[in-house]
């Protein structure tokens, strides 16, 4: 009778805690990577939230500015400048529907203009934070509260 | 592993067999652990690969606004300056300096350490440079611009270093913003010497002219006849002071050539003493015989016939009988050898004033009456005998600071009145006695005029003509329009100014009459306008009229289609800066008082195919109604101008009565200084942002 070869049970639990380790890292390595790839996703559309109003405002120049501040500018005419009120969050799901991708409705987003004169130049810095949602999925996969982008707009006089 | 009979086929034996299953196995796990590894480590990666692309657009964005802030204020500090013309980022400009013009950018750089990171220290800098192979100095035409004038672009470039150190160790900028404006070099005065020809176009000419009346000389002699510049309702005084180059011209456009054109001289320009815009006469008396008396006043003869019949009659009376009375030609003669001994003409010669305020006196009235007369014996403007406009003041005092040969250009003269008076006279102490001398004096004396009434009219006129013939002189009142427009002449001075020639667009030497494409035509050059607007509303909406400031402000010259309306009545617009405003093909009306700010200040308002109507009382700024439409300018308020005035008509006529006074203002002159302000676009016609090199 041929005596069959086989594994002592210490060899089989020394092989299971390795493989459970290899496992168990290559899973952490895995969520870990899905965090990172879902939070840099999210940061992108967040810093396009945040650049829009930017934008707009740079070429709207420095007296719509004055005027927007004051809260006398027409934002009425444009459902981009609708969705740019000052000084109020603002939840990009509440715009125009197609104005904005569908991940972005997951954001809500927060303008300020505040005076910054100086060196004899009047201007106005601009102060956009944009953060999650409340109880959406942004907010899981996006690892700052809040995204926030400034820019200065100076009078072309 | 040989074929044997129990095992046909070379196969491991069945203990060896199990070993071999089992490292398969374990080989195989193996190497799917290694391959999830493989995967998971890869995935990895690209999660940290796009979590550093995000961190670096993130950074990128963040220089793409810290290099924008900085452009804003690197334009908006050249903006600025180009804005003053004294400036040396105007001055760079208007040279065309191939050289970078560093621009200052305080303000960015403070603000970018805001939006910089905390390990970050950014630095900026910027600059502006010509691109030279872009500047245009010709037309669409291909008609050359004046001087420094052109269009151009300008490319501004402002570089971003993250970190200080990587800029001083020479690394290139993190980021690099470069954008391209359009700007424009236009000449608002161009130099001119008033005593030569300007030897190529520069679109501002008019400017050149305190008065300047391109169809003077038609309108002159087109009904009503001369009223554009002799009128008594509705004067007009050119008011000039400072240095004789610094002052406006005056042209009357179409004079010249046998074709003058004549201002009458009211009296506070004719002194007696013949220093004034009337000359002395070059004889003041002039005796005739008693013969040429005859010639003039037949109707003497009958009265000596009388009296020689009468001395016949107590001669035949007196004469012893027997005796034979003389004869009738024996008492002839002698009476007329009498007569001829005592008696002789005096025609006096006085050069007067073609206009007095007021003509009360029997002198006075008689003058008056000779002018009249001699009037009616005109026709067309020369019978116009109402106030010259006053072209270079207001008094006599105003020829010696403004000399008319630097001022006038074409033929304009002064016109007065010659007076020609005559009377008999007689020697005291003769045989004629005093009382008859006396009378003679009192019936014979007359003005000399060519208007005859009745028979003795007729042969006085006819008389003055034959003794005219006779010593070569003229004996009739008349007005004299053979001097220039100067004081202190005598004698038969040339009359008329030097007469300029003007340049066309393409810079060939035009009369100023010439119309159409080859015409002299002002402010050509619509390439170099500064703005262009359809209507009159949207010169507030760009600024340059701001009704809350109450200020026109300028830079260069805005174009606007339409007709153009300048304020409200009972306004006051101060102009700031150095430009104007035009009318393509409508007409300007001004309702506000215009006034400079400061002396360097000045405002054209120009109209090229419409008329300029002003409704104020105040207007410091110039006037240009010339080109292809009616080019009037009308005054409904008597009016102080302080600029210069152009039209194609000046039309006196129709203006408000009153005084109109035109002061030339001395900053649009300058005898070696072109005066050009720059505009620089806001809208940006190329950009390209490099980042991310650092």
């Amino acid at each position: 009778m041929t005596r069959r070869r086989g594994f002592s049970l210490i060899e089989v639990l020394i092989a299971c805690f390795l493989l459970a380790v290899v496992l168990l890292s290559l899973l952490w390595m895995n969520r870990h990577s899905h965090l990172s790839s879902m939070d840099a996703y999210y940061e992108g559309i967040a810093m396009s939230v945040a650049r829009e109003p930017l934008e707009i405002f740079r070429g709207m120049g420095y007296a719509w500015l004055d005027l927007y501040r004051q809260g006398k500018a027409d934002l009425s005419g444009s459902p981009v400048l609708q969705a740019c009120p000052h000084g109020s969050w603002y939840n990009i799901a509440d715009a125009e529907e197609g104005l904005y991708p569908s991940e972005a409705c997951d954001l809500k987003r927060l303008i300020t203009v505040a005076p910054a004169d100086a060196d004899g130049m009047k201007g106005f810095q601009i102060t956009v934070d944009v953060a999650p949602a409340q109880q959406t999925r942004v907010d899981t996969w996006l690892s700052r509260d809040v995204v926030t982008l400034k820019s200065f707009v100076s009078e072309k006089k | 592993m040989t074929p044997s009979p129990e095992r046909p086929f070379p196969c491991p034996a069945p203990g060896l067999m199990a070993g071999r299953r089992q490292g398969i196995v374990s080989a195989m796990v193996v190497l799917v652990i290694v391959v999830l590894a493989i995967l998971m480590v890869q995935f990895h990666q690209v999660a940290r690969q796009s979590q550093s692309t995000t961190l670096g657009l993130e950074q990128r964005e963040i220089a793409h606004q810290m290099v924008e802030v900085a452009m804003e204020e690197a334009f908006t500090r050249l903006l600025r300056e180009s804005l003053d013309a004294k400036s040396a980022g105007a001055a760079w400009m208007i040279r065309k300096d191939s050289q970078a013009y560093a621009l200052p950018t305080p303000f960015a750089s403070k603000k970018i350490q805001e939006l910089a990171r905390s390990n970050q220290d950014p630095v900026l800098e910027a600059d502006a440079t010509i691109i030279q192979s872009d500047f245009r100095a010709v037309d669409s035409r291909g008609n050359k611009y004046y001087g420094s004038e052109g269009v151009g672009s300008i490319r501004l470039s402002v570089r971003l270093w993250i970190l200080s150190s990587a800029r001083s160790n020479g690394r290139p900028p993190y980021a690099e913003l470069i954008r391209c404006h359009d700007y424009k070099v236009v000449s608002v005065r161009t130099k001119r010497d008033n005593g030569v020809e300007r030897n190529a176009y520069a679109q501002n000419f008019p400017l050149d002219y305190a008065l300047l009346v391109r169809k003077g000389f038609e309108e002159f002699n087109a009904s009503p006849f001369g009223k554009n510049l002799d009128n008594d309702a509705k004067r007009l005084v050119i008011a000039q002071t400072g240095a004789a180059d610094t002052q406006g011209k005056v042209l009357i456009g179409g004079t010249g050539s046998d074709k003058p054109v004549f201002l009458n001289v009211h009296e506070k320009f004719a002194p007696t003493d013949g220093s004034g815009l009337v000359p002395k006469p070059s004889k003041e008396t002039m005796q005739v015989t008693f013969d040429d008396c005859l010639v003039l006043f037949p109707k003497l003869k009958e009265e000596i016939k009388k009296a020689v019949d009468q001395a016949l009659g107590d001669l035949t009376a007196n004469t012893p009988e027997g005796a034979d009375p003389p004869s009738r030609e024996t008492v002839e003669s002698q009476i007329m050898e009498k007569l001829r001994a005592a008696l002789y003409g005096i025609f006096t010669f006085r050069h007067l004033p073609m206009v007095r305020d007021s003509y009360s006196g029997t002198d006075l009235e008689e003058e008056k009456r000779v002018i009249d007369l001699v009037a009616s014996k005109e026709s067309g403007a020369k019978a116009n005998t109402q106030r010259g406009i006053e072209i270079i003041g207001d008094s006599l005092a105003a020829f010696s600071s403004s000399p008319p040969d630097q001022i006038l250009e074409g033929d304009i003269r002064s016109r007065f009145l010659k007076r020609v008076d005559f009377r008999m006279e007689g020697k005291e102490g003769g045989e004629i006695d005093a009382a008859t001398i006396e009378k003679l004096k009192k019936d014979t004396a007359t003005y000399c005029t060519e208007a005859a009434e009745g028979d003795d009219g007729t042969a006085l006129v006819n008389g003055l003509r034959e003794l005219s013939q006779k010593y070569s002189t003229d004996l009739f009142s008349r007005f004299i329009a053979s001097y220039p427009y100067k004081t202190g002449l005598a004698g038969d001075p040339a009359p008329g100014f030097k007469t300029f020639s003007f340049r066309n667009v393409s810079g060939a030497a035009v009369p100023l009459e010439t119309s159409g494409d080859t015409g002299v035509q002002p402010f050509f050059h619509v390439n170099l306008r500064g703005k262009r607007m359809e209507t009159s509303d949207e010169l507030a909406a760009v600024g340059i009229i701001d009704a809350d400031k109450g200020t026109i402000n300028l830079n260069g010259y805005a174009d606007v289609q339409d007709s153009v309306t300048i304020g409200q009545a009972g306004q006051t617009l101060k102009v700031k800066g150095q430009g104007g405003i035009f009318s393509a093909k409508g007409s300007i009306t001004i309702n506000a008082n215009i006034v400079k700010e400061s002396d360097e200040d000045f405002c054209v308002f120009f109209t090229r195919k419409g008329n300029i109507v002003v409704n104020a009382d105040e207007v410091q700024a110039s006037l240009v109604a010339m080109g292809s439409g009616g080019g009037r300018i009308g005054f409904n308020k008597p009016v102080k101008v302080k600029g210069a005035v152009v039209a194609e008509y000046l039309s006196l006529d129709s203006w408000a009565a009153g005084t109109h006074t035109f002061t030339y203002d001395p900053v649009l002159k300058s005898r070696s200084q072109d005066l050009y302000v720059v505009n620089l676009g806001q809208s940006i016609t190329f950009q390209r942002l490099v980042d991310g090199i650092q």
